[in-house]
């Protein structure tokens, strides 16, 4: 029983309404229809609009919709169709309201769940008007705190950040819209400031998350537990001098969409939200797709066991997410298991045999909205690299979507989206990824080529992966094939499911990795346009045309998933040859929610098969290991049952926004063609032990 | 009855409604929001609310025959049905609710059957007296601004132009606690309605 509130909810130009906080538009959701009553007289002698809701399936079919510019939501805490900290988190991640609980119970543990779980505020029923009135305040305090990471955290790349957030606009979902886009505007405004302002992070060079660092920070995420993880803490443990909190925050932002994004793709098949707010989901897939992964990567003896375990233990965003879980379509689906932990480089799958494997679809988050898949269908083709797949002409991609269940990514917004250097797209991936991973790994029949690009970014995976200075290319799915079809990619934005290609997922792999070359897992396809970081010009150094190719510059880019800018008429190559186990990086995947990037976030726990010479069939998961995980030129990103998938098409989940990674790898590379449109924390490689 | 009388009559057995523990401040809330553009609105809440009380009342009816007992669905329900008894103010059966959660806690069968069994017929008793209530409003006709009766919160005072936190009356200037002297200072039914006011204020001891 929803009632249409008060009529639409129009925001100014600003975003910001004149006469706020009148005209707030809030989303309620309430079993009790006498409690929903009052609340909306509550809420509409506020001024306020409302909109009241009694199933929380319905709330957030309301909200992705975006036919409403929701700018806060007040949620039951018990429901019976579903966990009021369930809808938070989802809310969280999706589309990142401000979400105010409400409950009778006002028990210190259910009030501490709320926190923990993201809650802006939480209400005491019965609620009084007083407390009513106020909560307009988490609305602006949001956006304040999203523009000041923004700021802080792509600082100097406030182009591409503007070049994305513009297109991002069009990416995001509506209802951050007019948030996002006041946002955008604010801190477009406040670019001068910021320039002027003498803040630390100003000053400081641009963090590259590389592997190694990433690695520790999921290190430090996991030992502190994803729900404790603040970045105080997390910069703390991993006490890297010069890393700021304010990196640290951003991060950790990003790989928390990563994760989110990741649960929400493995668990798309059977929820009906499709946005799966249960790591679970995560878990399931990965759990799956770590097995696979680890074993083959442990087979591969690339794979180190430290890593391995964290990969594991990383599991999606929440330390205390069992990677047990196994989602049961999930585990039918290939081995790719969104594990975040897992970058799963095919295991000693190595798209060339002379170069590092790289893992680079660690998980890529398959963050790719359906905006952005045509995007990445563009870009794919002319880019070709993208690392993720190249599905030779191949719709592969287009499989892709088709059993993409990301949609969930396609929530999370583009990898592009993320402006910030983080991992955090991995996070927004991973639930994507875990998704991607899952349809790639397997269920997909033969014909459909994987077009993930997604690496499952697990978020171990991308610390380990970025430990490795790799960037995985991630996210931007694009395939590059010119076969890509743009709307197979829609398609796959849609889907849940990600196929990911029989073979490998692209990784982007940051300059970083030496060798590090991604070979086309897609089998057959001979295009598997892997580019490397030198022939990529949205420089997912994953996939280089040559086999033998040392792309270091494996960077993810910020995928923006114009790839089409970037295109570059290689045709991908079936072999992707990582030469460095980056690859899952998850947090390369930033999928920034407006990513216009249709840059599918390539997810796939470094499930990417690649075998060089399209093998696709091997799946040989590559699985990025955390930071020691050595980048063997022999890795192979392998598609664990990618075997049956047509790894035509990986596609590279976004990449993350780690612009200046990948500029840096494709300088490096002397590609030069380190586009700002994927968005992947670049993740140099070089330090990847070749 | 003469409007006045009406009124008076209302007015006081809102004010017992208060007095007896059956409502508190909440229904004060939802009177506040009531306003021209829904003048039934506490009505419409409240019939709604015992609406929906009567199915929660019936899952806990069969959660307390279960046998063995559910107590994690008697939970469920007891808590359901304490937030939507909250919302509108129904104390009593509020506390109620919360007796048994945590009869159902300590796995007491017998206390929250007892209990229970209090519940339904506070409820019962609540239903009636709100229906009552409702209908001599109705029959008492618009109430004059001055004269609606409100269970007199500190924005009702203050509206009112009472001084609240002090008693002083800012009409008389008096600090009074003895309602005759208040109602000779005061004519009419402007009077009663302050008397009324003034006493449920004093008594409750509100600042």
């Amino acid at each position: 029983m929803d009632s249409g509130g008060g009529g639409t909810c129009k925001k100014a130009s600003n975003g910001v309404s004149d006469k706020f906080p009148a005209g707030l538009c809030v989303l309620v959701v309430d079993d009790d229809p006498t409690c929903l009553k009052i609340i909306e007289k509550m809420l509409r002698n506020c001024l306020y609009e409302v909109i009241t809701c009694s199933r929380a399936e319905n709330a957030l079919s309301m909200l992705r919709e975006k036919k409403y510019s929701f700018d806060l939501v007040l949620s039951d805490v018990h429901m019976p169709d579903m966990d009021g900290f369930k809808l938070l988190e989802c809310i969280g991640l999706e589309m990142d309201l401000p979400v105010i609980m409400m409950s009778v119970d006002d028990k210190k543990e259910v009030v501490m769940k709320g926190v923990t779980h993201g809650a802006c505020d939480y209400l005491i029923k019965p609620v009084r008007i007083e407390a009513i009135r106020n909560i307009w305040q988490h609305v602006v305090r949001k956006s304040l705190n999203e523009l000041k990471e923004l700021e802080q955290s792509g600082s100097y790349e406030d182009n591409d950040r503007n070049h994305k957030a513009s297109e991002d606009v069009g990416y995001t979902s509506s209802v951050n819209e007019g948030s996002w886009i006041g946002s955008k505007k604010r801190k477009e405004e406040e670019d001068e400031l910021e320039d002027r302002d003498d803040t630390s992070t100003m000053k400081k060079p641009r963090v590259v998350w590389s592997v190694e660092l990433h690695q520790q920070f999921v290190a430090a995420v996991h030992q502190l537990g994803i729900d404790k993880a603040v970045p105080k803490k997390i910069l703390e443990l991993m006490n890297v001098p010069g890393l700021t909190r304010e990196n640290v925050a951003s991060h950790l932002q990003k790989y928390r969409l990563y994760l989110r994004r990741l649960s929400g793709v493995s668990h798309q098949n059977g929820l009906n939200s499709p946005f799966m707010c249960s790591q679970e989901a995560n878990f399931g897939s990965m759990s799956s797709f770590d097995g696979i992964d680890l074993q083959a990567l442990a087979a591969s003896g690339q794979l180190p066991p430290n890593s391995f375990a964290t990969l594991q233990a990383g599991g999606l965003a929440r330390s205390t997410v069992n990677t047990g879980i196994g989602m049961p379509h999930l585990d039918q689906r290939i081995p790719f298991s969104t594990e975040a932990s897992k970058l799963r480089f095919g295991a000693g799958q190595q798209m060339n045999t002379s170069n590092k494997q790289v893992d680079l679809y660690h998980g890529l988050p398959t963050n790719i909205e359906p905006k952005q898949l045509p995007h990445l269908h563009q870009s794919a083709q002319s880019s070709g690299s993208m690392g993720l797949q190249a599905s030779e002409g191949t719709t592969g991609f287009m499989s892709l979507q088709t059993s993409l269940g990301t949609h969930s990514m396609n929530q999370s917004g583009t990898v592009h989206g993320n402006q910030s250097n983080s991992l955090m797209m991995q996070m927004a991936q991973s639930r994507s990824r875990g998704q991607l991973l899952n349809d790639i790994s397997g269920s997909h029949p033969s014909g459909t080529p994987l077009s993930i690009g997604q690496q499952v970014f697990s978020n171990d995976m991308a610390g380990r992966v970025l430990g490795k200075n790799i960037t995985v290319l991630n996210g931007r799915a694009t395939t590059f094939t010119p076969g890509f079809q743009a709307s197979s990619m829609l398609d796959f934005q849609k889907k849940h499911t990600l196929e990911v290609p029989g073979n490998g997922f692209p990784v982007g792999i940051t300059t970083g990795l030496s060798g590090l070359q991604p070979t086309g897992v897609f089998q057959d396809r001979g295009n598997l346009e892997v580019k490397g970081p030198r022939s990529l010009p949205p420089s997912y150094g994953i996939f280089d045309e040559h086999p033998q190719h040392k792309n270091q510059e494996w960077g993810l880019h910020n995928v923006d998933l114009t790839f089409e800018a970037s295109q570059r008429p290689k045709p991908l190559q079936g072999n992707i040859t990582f030469s460095s186990p980056v690859l899952a990086h998850q947090g390369l995947w930033s999928s920034p929610r407006g990513g216009p990037n249709g840059n599918v976030s390539v997810v796939g726990n470094a499930l990417v098969s690649l075998s060089e010479g399209n093998q696709l069939g091997t799946s040989e998961s590559i699985v990025q290991r955390g930071n020691s995980f050595p980048v063997d030129s022999s890795f192979r990103v392998k598609a664990e049952s990618m075997s049956d998938l047509n790894s035509d098409n990986i596609f590279v989940g976004k990449p993350f926004d780690q612009d200046d990674l990948m500029s840096a790898i494709l300088k490096q590379q002397g590609s030069g063609q380190l586009e700002n449109d994927f968005n992947f924390d670049g993740y140099p490689i070089d330090d990847i032990p070749v | 009855m003469g409007s006045k009388q009406l009124h008076y009559q209302v007015a006081n057995m809102r004010e017992t409604l208060f007095k007896q523990g059956y409502l508190d401040e909440q229904f004060v809330q939802l009177e506040d929001l009531q306003d021209d553009d829904n003048p039934n609105f506490v009505e419409e809440v409240v019939k709604s609310y015992f609406q929906d009380s009567v199915r929660s009342m019936t899952n806990i009816d069969k959660a307390l025959e279960s046998h063995p007992m559910d107590f994690e669905k008697l939970d469920r329900y007891l808590h359901q049905f304490k937030g939507s008894s909250s919302s509108i103010g129904a104390s009593k059966i509020k506390e109620e609710c919360t007796q048994i959660r945590e009869y159902c806690r300590q796995g007491n069968v017998e206390g929250c059957m007892k209990t229970f069994q209090q519940l339904k017929k506070d409820h019962a008793i609540l239903r009636k007296k709100l229906e009552t209530y409702f209908q001599m409003l109705k029959q008492a006709g618009p109430a004059e601004t001055t004269c609606r009766p409100r269970t007199p919160s500190k924005d009702n005072l203050r509206r009112r132009g009472f001084s609240v936190g002090c008693g002083v009356c800012s009409m008389c200037g008096l600090l009074d606690e003895r309602l005759s002297l208040v109602s000779s200072l005061h004519s009419g039914s402007e009077s009663l309605e302050l008397e009324l006011e003034l006493s449920h204020y004093l008594k409750k001891g509100r600042p």
